[in-house]
């Protein structure tokens, strides 16, 4: 077991460079750089701007180099903890984006956790349940969750919300507690503001995780060892949960992986509709500002989230199937 | 229909109820004018309160000796309060400037004259050549030290004039040959001399951020010439600072650094990289209000970051913006909001106001003089061509479908509250003719084909081009114009590309057309390089190819072997700029500026749609002495032209 952890994690090193050249060379795609998107947001606001200073800001910002020596000049400072400097905002990128990741990771974590908890209750439920109209519900809500796409369905909320009270529901906190220390009336706020992302983010992948759930567990009632069971008068509800649900669990907990990606770049979206203070807004900015060390120090770090997220599924699903451990 | 019917009542109502807020240099002028003395000057109840603790000098020791007086727009406002807004982070931080910023003149609401601002007075000597500013006695920095001439003389001498900062000068800074001589006459007075008359000198102050100087006492820590290097270089961060000039500008960043002094309105105390970014009332900001109050009136502002411009419009209509118009009406979709913001008004506890937007066309296409294909590239040049295209859009329909009939179709030309209106240019080819449109069309020998879709070139090829434009707005505009141009056979396909895209293919000369707004046509001399070619370090689609011939031209150098020669009214417009520059009257620029607008209304270079639209802002109800209507332009530095240093919370 150990072994198999230790080969998953050396692989993920390679993965990790692959990912930052990839996400490098896509931000470098656009025509010009952050120099020219600069120059046209000034001349939009008619500040004037001459040649020889964007020369020299062209200079400082090491934008006349050509793009290998800036990969490997960025490469090199990540590897010894140092993310480079945003032009756009004119501070290191590690001072910009220590919170936003943090409350990135937070609403990840929890809408998982919603996502998985809830994908397997219902799940289980609806299997045991076939065809009643609590399974029915949970089908059309999951189907609807599945269809819509994340970003919509943020708005659809905020719309909603607004529609019915009143407010805009956008952000973690009120801005009264925005700026302010840590205390029970601050997390209360964030309690009130954090259920919308989660739910929006996490919808889509719970109503997938249903479906598997409950495809799998129907398959594997209908096998003969659990009617035997059955016949031998082994109670509904110990016999569903220690045979049938065990092996409907696994290819539950492969899924379960594969929507962490989609949950850190849901939680990117939704984190630009919903206005959070999550590394969506930065990531947006800095893409379309071309302000290239923040763009691929924010997609290195989502990167690194969704490896260890991907890890995480492997030895849980190791864990739970041997036949993966030994393979 | 309902909508402009309250459009036209409250234009009426606008004219009937002039209040309008105005200035006055000093409380002796508004005493000489009005008969009423200023005796007493107050302070907001927070800074009375850090007076009381004796943190905080007397309001009379932190006013000047003779403080600005403001009129208020509607009455004499309430202290306290902190108003909401949206930014869009550090790349809308102009945004911030603009209803914190201090000028030695302001502009009045229209643009129209200048008043006094930090400058109690100025005069214009020798026709323009010489230029006296009067600051007052007293007035101090946010951080309490005195401001004085010196501290412009640093901004001219140590930040504009040093190379290292600023490598390339702005255009004020050598007129007629040599460079401006800027003295200090005593501390308190401070002269600009030129070579040559330069009646354009006043826009500048008034439009460019600067001339009111910069922090001396607190910013020579950070130059060469008052702290020796070594001392400097300690204070360098490395990594983010490799120079000292990164160091320099890093310190005399009024949005992120919290310690520079300012004589801004208000002064920002959070880091702007969170999510609510603050600014705080400057304790020694030098204007009072007619009973004396020192202004302004609000305590706090507070930004919210938000990039997306949905959030934007809910927090609008759901009332969580106490006032904005930058993402509402200016920069963002306007007249089309309008609907929207309009029903939620009641609900959201605002109102909108119908302010206008300082735009010549919203939208106007430019075809490139220098096609790479020969063939357009003659029927691009003449002039037939451009005028069939523009009798061939249907403006009206644009209006209604875009707008909800709250732009004006005219053609691409300066606007009509502006001093070098020209009624003739506003109309000119821009009526609806498709009939008028064809037989010019015939006239260039451009055929149909023989099922009568599309003209053909004069080689047999069909007569098809590509419109460039970016972003959603001007994409619909182009899009409906598609239509009408199949009724004249040309075809067209609009491109909505990105931005620097579109701004890098104006450098290659790789289009066909492309598409921008004529926006600033209120006060088009103090940002001129929408109508003059080549003048300033911004080019335009309609005249991109010939800039290295015309700015050779103006240096009067031989022009590179590449470049190409423009038509002579073009020349003409760099002629004319050059006298417009050194002329000595206004009626006399007034005079150039009509030779210009014929020359553009004869040529066509900007082929306009509808302008003059509607920009909308909104205000709660409780938000008050906001002008009801406002010439809204980037050179007025709108919001800063209604004043928001008077804007307050009315309390019950």
């Amino acid at each position: 077991m150990l072994n198999y952890i230790l080969k998953r994690i050396l692989f993920s090193i390679p993965l990790l460079f692959m990912i930052a050249v990839v996400s490098f060379i896509i931000i470098e795609l656009p025509p010009g750089d952050y120099l020219t998107t600069y120059i046209i947001s000034l001349k939009q606001s008619g500040e004037a701007i001459d040649q020889a200073a964007l020369e020299v800001l062209r200079q400082r910002y090491g934008l006349d180099k050509p793009v290998i020596v800036r990969f490997f000049y960025w490469f090199g400072r990540v590897l010894q903890g140092d993310f480079g400097y945003s032009f756009m905002w004119e501070k290191p990128v590690k001072d910009l984006i220590g919170a936003r990741l943090f409350w990135t990771i937070v609403v990840s974590i929890l809408a998982t956790v919603f996502a998985w908890v809830f994908g397997f209750l219902i799940g289980v439920y609806s299997g045991t349940h076939q065809y009643s109209i609590g399974d029915y519900t949970f089908t059309v809500l999951g189907y609807i969750g599945l269809a819509t796409p994340n970003f919509l369905l943020a708005l659809i909320l905020l719309w909603l919300v607004f529609a019915t009270f009143g407010i805009s529901l956008g952000g973690l906190f009120s801005p009264e507690y925005a700026n302010a220390p840590w205390s029970w009336a601050k997390f209360v706020d964030l309690l009130k503001h954090i259920w919308i992302p989660v739910i929006v983010i996490g919808t889509g992948n719970m109503a997938g995780l249903i479906r598997i759930l409950r495809a799998n567990l129907l398959d594997e009632l209908n096998k003969p060892y659990v009617m035997a069971a059955r016949a031998k008068g082994v109670p509904e509800r110990e016999l569903v949960w220690k045979y049938p649900l065990r092996v409907a669990v696994i290819p539950f907990a492969a899924t379960a992986g594969w929507a962490l990606p989609e949950i850190v770049s849901g939680a990117v979206v939704t984190g630009i509709v919903l206005n959070l203070p999550t590394v969506g807004t930065l990531l947006l900015d800095a893409l379309m500002s071309q302000d290239m060390y923040l763009a691929g120090s924010l997609v290195m770090f989502l990167s690194v989230f969704t490896i260890i997220g991907t890890l995480i599924s492997d030895i849980l699903l190791a864990w739970l199937d041997p036949r993966i451990r030994f393979e | 229909m309902k909508v402009r019917l309250i459009l036209v009542l409250s234009i009426v109502a606008f004219v009937v109820l002039n209040f309008a807020w105005s200035v006055y240099a000093t409380p002796e002028d508004y005493y000489k004018a009005t008969g009423k003395r200023i005796t007493k000057y107050k302070e907001a109840p927070m800074l009375a309160e850090l007076v009381r603790q004796g943190k905080l000098p007397p309001v009379e020791q932190r006013l000047p000796e003779e403080p600005l007086v403001v009129v208020p727009e509607e009455e004499v406002g309430q202290y306290g309060g902190t108003w909401r807004r949206v930014w869009r982070g550090p790349a809308d931080q102009w945004g911030v400037y603009k209803i914190c910023e201090a000028h030695l003149v302001y502009w009045d609401k229209e643009g129209g004259k200048f008043l006094p601002g930090v400058a109690k007075k100025w005069d214009v000597l020798e026709n323009g050549r010489v230029y006296v500013f009067y600051l007052r006695k007293g007035m101090k920095w946010s951080d309490g030290h005195p401001y004085t001439a010196d501290d412009i003389l640093f901004w001219v001498e140590d930040i504009v004039g040093n190379n290292d900062i600023t490598p390339t000068k702005p255009e004020w800074w050598r007129v007629g040959g040599e460079v401006v001589k800027v003295t200090k006459i005593d501390d308190y007075t401070i002269k600009f001399e030129f070579a040559k008359p330069y009646a354009l000198f006043l826009l500048q102050v008034a439009y460019s951020t600067g001339f009111t100087g910069a922090p001396k006492h607190y910013l020579k820590q950070f130059h060469p010439k008052y702290t020796p290097m070594e001392e400097i270089q300690k204070k360098m961060v490395p990594g983010t600072h490799n120079t000292w000039v990164d160091l320099f500008n890093d310190k005399n960043n009024y949005i992120r650094n919290l310690e520079l002094p300012t004589i801004f309105t208000w002064r920002p105390i959070t880091d702007p990289t969170s999510q609510f970014y603050v600014l705080e009332r400057n304790p020694y900001f030098w204007a009072v209000d007619i009973e004396g109050n020192q202004l302004p009136y609000i305590d706090y502002i507070r930004h919210e970051y938000v990039t997306d411009s949905e959030v934007i419009l809910l927090k609008a209509i759901s009332g969580e913006i106490d006032m904005q118009w930058r993402h509402i009406g200016g920069l963002a979709s306007g007249a089309g909001n309008y609907t929207l913001l309009k029903e939620n008004e009641k609900r959201g506890g605002y109102r909108v106001l119908n302010w206008i937007a300082a735009n010549g066309s919203v939208s106007r296409v430019s075809l490139n003089p220098n096609h790479p294909d020969p063939v357009f590239r003659q029927i691009f040049n003449d002039v037939r061509f451009r005028r069939a295209l523009s009798l061939g859009i249907d403006r009206e329909e644009i209006s209604e479908v875009l707008f909800n009939g709250m732009a004006k179709p005219r053609q691409a030309s300066f606007v009509s509250g502006s001093a070098y209106y020209d009624p003739e240019w506003e109309k000119a080819y821009a009526e609806y003719n498709p009939d008028l449109a064809n037989k010019l069309l015939d006239e260039m020998g451009l055929k149909w084909d023989a099922r009568r879709q599309y003209r053909l070139l004069p080689d047999g090829r069909p007569l098809r081009f590509t419109i460039s434009v970016t972003g959603q707005m001007h994409a619909d505009i182009w899009t409906i114009v598609k239509e009408h141009w199949k009724k004249i056979g040309v075809i067209v396909e609009v491109n909505n590309i990105e931005r620097s895209l579109l701004e890098s293919r104006m450098g290659t000369g790789e289009y066909d057309a492309a598409v921008w707004a004529l926006d600033r046509a209120a006060q088009p001399l103090a940002s001129p390089m929408l109508v003059f070619p080549g003048v300033t370090v911004y080019a335009d689609w309609w005249y991109a190819p010939w800039t290295s011939w015309i700015q050779a031209y103006i240096k009067g150098e031989e022009p590179p072997e590449d470049a190409v020669e423009p038509p002579e009214d073009v020349k003409k417009l760099v002629d004319l700029w050059s006298k417009i520059q050194t002329a000595t009257s206004d009626e006399e620029i007034k005079n150039y500026m009509k030779e210009v607008t014929k020359i553009h209304r004869e040529n066509l270079w900007m082929i306009g749609t509808v302008g003059e639209d509607l920009s909308p802002a909104i205000v709660k109800n409780n938000f008050r002495n906001v002008p009801e209507k406002l010439v809204t332009d980037d050179v007025l530095r709108s919001p800063l032209n209604a004043m928001p240093m008077q804007f307050f919370f009315k309390q019950k």
